[in-house]
């Protein structure tokens, strides 16, 4: 049996939003910078043991809080990623407030937070920077070599279902 | 002492042997400049010898010219039409007018071959039974066969429907007379042109009905849990929307209704739907 399940992707602008969701999609990565206007909709099917789970990806446009995206973006949503880019700060300052806001707006709904563009940095760096977020991410992840994208996207469907 | 003749033209000679000694040089010099002279007053007066010499650094110019137009005029000429249409609108309207009649003439053009094509088309099934029928209908109706044959080639035809759940995207079901692409896609698009819509104009309670695309309109129907997008073709008028208004709504009430708590498999429209319209004439 496959089950849709809309699945929103939220973060400051050029975090890697798209870059995640092109790489999940179609396995692909490249360095030019394309701004996201307004939405993007991509599909992937994930096989689970149980079902199949037909994510709808929402890749919203970029904005410095989430309170700035559309309502009706963010509606019906049935998982969420929340990306961060490591290498800026100013993306993952507020971190706490915002997902406590996302989760007041959407109750339920399982959230990952996600630092990405690990590639730029060496373990060491990566575990100075982890400890300065405001929460501890699910995943440090690289649409550049791919690393822990599918994963990341699998166990969302997982925790959709 | 007087010389002697023959002193006189002993001296004569040596002076003679001395001049062209001291000056052969210097006239060979005057005669070939004279010469170089002559040729060059040739050269310049004679039009295909001037052609000769001077055409290839004409055309190592224009060529540089050609190539570098842009760069050397674009600015100036974009400032002579600027000012040209700001202190003669009329004139340059005058003389765009005929271009874009033209464009518009030849729009039409295209348009009536396709027209005339299809309509061309059904005139050769004139002797089947559909052209008996229109003959009959034209009869009864008054009008001409041909305007009758024009009303059919540009009548409104449903060409997809789906249903999907407001907010998520999900496609509860849908029908289609031709192979789309990613189905899910589509409404998942959908759903955020009308998000988009209602946040631009930030109207709560109004919505967005009609999404045309050239001879496409897709025709959106809100309910409280999803709505209804019904894709056509073909020029439609205020009474086929009325039926398709009128069809949508009995598709509701006696399908969706009574269907959605009865199973729940996530399409459960699909085939529904598929039975319903596909037995409508529309």
């Amino acid at each position: 049996m496959t089950v849709s399940k809309k699945v929103i992707l939220l973060g400051h602008y050029g975090v890697g939003k798209s870059s995640l969701t092109r790489r999940f999609v179609y396995q692909k990565f490249s360095n030019q910078y394309n701004t996201t206007i307004g939405v993007n909709i991509e599909k992937k099917v994930v096989a689970l043991p149980t079902c199949e789970i037909s994510m709808i990806i929402w890749d919203i446009a970029g904005e410095t809080s989430h309170q700035k995206v559309p309502q009706s973006y963010k509606l019906g949503a049935h998982g969420v990623i929340y990306v961060v880019d490591l290498t800026r700060p100013n993306t993952y300052q507020k971190l706490d407030t915002e997902i406590l806001n996302l989760q007041k707006s959407l109750p339920d709904v399982p959230m990952l937070v996600i630092g990405n563009k690990k590639d730029l940095f060496t373990e060491k760096e990566r575990t100075d920077i982890v400890k300065q977020l405001p929460l501890e991410p699910f995943a440090l992840s690289s649409a550049k070599t791919g690393e822990n994208v599918d994963a990341i996207f699998t166990e969302l469907a997982k925790r959709m279902v | 002492m007087d010389p002697t003749e023959e002193e006189t033209v002993a001296t004569e000679k040596t002076f003679e042997q001395l001049r062209k000694l001291l000056l052969e040089e210097e006239q060979r010099d005057h005669q070939q400049l004279s010469r170089q002279v002559v040729e060059l007053r040739e050269d310049i007066n004679t039009r295909h010898r001037l052609q000769k010499k001077v055409d290839p650094i004409i055309d190592d110019k224009l060529s540089y010219v050609r190539e570098h137009f842009p760069e050397l005029f674009g600015p100036a000429l974009t400032q002579a039409i600027k000012r040209q249409i700001r202190e003669s609108r009329d004139e340059v309207i005058d003389a765009l007018y005929p271009i874009m009649g033209k464009l518009v003439r030849k729009y039409i053009i295209v348009e009536l071959s396709a027209l005339s094509e299809k309509i061309d088309q059904q005139l050769e099934q004139a002797f089947s039974w559909e052209m008996w029928v229109r003959r009959l209908k034209s009869w009864v109706t008054g009008r001409s066969l041909g305007e009758e044959i024009v009303v059919q080639a540009m009548e409104p035809t449903i060409q997809e429907v789906f249903v999907i759940k407001q907010h998520s995207s999900v496609l509860l079901g849908s029908y289609s007379r031709q192979n789309i692409m990613d189905r899910d896609m589509i409404a998942g698009m959908m759903t955020a042109i009308r998000g988009f819509a209602k946040e631009a104009f930030a109207k709560e309670h109004q919505d967005l009905q009609t999404i045309e695309y050239e001879t496409y309109k897709i025709l959106l129907k809100k309910f409280q849990t999803f709505y209804v997008a019904v894709t056509v073709s073909g020029a439609m008028n205020e009474a086929f929307k009325q039926k398709i208004d009128d069809l949508v709504l009995d598709f509701v009430h006696k399908v969706v209704n009574t269907t959605s708590s009865t199973t729940s498999a996530e399409d459960y429209l699909s085939e529904p739907l598929r039975q319903y319209f596909s037995q409508t004439n529309l």
